[in-house]
């Protein structure tokens, strides 16, 4: 009976372990939803870092929204969302990104032939087309 | 300002006498071109400045004890955290964040309620160079401060700390109503919960 109580002890205490290592990497639905409405929002850079994030998360819960993005009026936006596909490379993102190569746009081709290479290069370049902020206010010496 | 940057010991062991001017703004120049030598009997001579008559000459003596990246500064930069003058504090709080001595993440917690929202911003940023967990709290309380420079530093800093317990606080800085904050936040949850 102990014993028992003690298994079931040391099985909970293994599946919050679990539990906790799985909250270290990933972001809960809610965050990743509230990227994905952060891929519509009205400033550029947002939207930018959105994408950035997503493709750092890898969730296939963002992949239209990021499809969308591939048709933002910001280039770096388009070029942040076609990586973000590549670095979450499921079929559906492959899918997205075949179906990109077919673009009127020279540079959504490129970037997404880019990406594919990516994925079929088994962890081949995606170069991150994103300089990350890095505000750093510095008080000046006179 | 030449000779200031000439490594020449006799340049240091001119201006140190300056130190002592009964002139502020010649003291406060001497403090800037000894800062710009490098040498270490500098700093040991500008620790006696922190309790200037001058502001000007304090904020520069803070300034050059945060440059020598020498530890044993951390003391005078943490009493200097509660100078008078709001210049003095926010470059105390930065010069802190660059020695990155962790006996300076309590007093530093304690200025993120500063009534100057510059060095409430410095301040965050020193708490993000700092790397220290027991930021964390008080980082999440300051997405929530009345200016916009203070949050969008706030969520850049929980980005270097790295701590999920931030992620439902930064999930909401992404309704911000300043951009440069809602980017931040997109910046630090993919820094937090992101792979390579």
């Amino acid at each position: 009976m102990l014993t028992s109580a003690k298994i079931l002890a040391a099985g909970l205490l293994v599946t919050l372990f679990a539990a906790a290592l799985a909250e270290a990497q990933t972001a809960s639905a809610a965050t990743v939803t509230a990227l994905g409405d952060a891929l519509k929002d009205s400033d550029a850079g947002v939207r930018r870092q959105a994408a950035w994030a997503l493709g750092r998360i890898q969730s296939e819960q963002s992949i239209d929204a990021l499809i969308a993005a591939m048709r933002d009026s910001d280039q770096q936006v388009r070029r942040q969302a076609i990586w973000a596909l590549g670095q979450i490379g499921s079929a559906k993102a492959v899918d997205s990104l075949t179906a990109a190569l077919k673009d009127g746009s020279n540079e959504v081709r490129r970037s997404a032939a880019q990406a594919l290479a990516h994925i079929y290069g088994r962890g081949g370049p995606n170069p991150n087309p994103n300089p990350n902020p890095n505000p750093n206010p510095r008080p000046r010496p006179f | 300002m030449t000779l200031g940057r000439m490594r020449d010991p006799r340049v240091v062991t001119a201006l140190l006498p300056l130190l002592k001017d009964s002139n502020a703004d010649v003291r406060e120049q001497a403090v800037f071109a000894l800062a710009r030598t490098g040498d270490a009997r500098a700093t040991a001579a500008v620790a006696t400045l922190i309790d200037d008559t001058s502001p000007d000459v304090r904020e520069q003596a803070v300034h050059l004890l945060g440059q020598s990246r020498n530890r044993d500064a951390a003391p005078v930069l943490i009493k200097a955290l509660k100078d008078s003058s709001p210049d003095v504090r926010e470059q105390a709080a930065f010069a802190l964040g660059q020695l990155r001595d962790p006996s300076a993440v309590d007093p530093l917690l304690g200025m993120l309620t500063d009534s100057s929202p510059d060095v409430r911003e410095q301040t965050v940023f020193a708490l993000g160079q700092l790397r220290s967990g027991k930021a964390v709290d008080g980082l999440i309380g300051a997405l929530m401060d009345s200016n916009a420079d203070v949050r969008e530093q706030a969520a850049f800093a929980l980005g270097q700390l790295r701590d999920p317990k931030a992620l439902p606080s930064l999930t909401a800085a992404l309704r911000d109503s300043v951009a440069d904050v809602r980017e931040q936040a997109a910046f630090a949850i993919g820094q937090i919960s992101g792979h390579e």
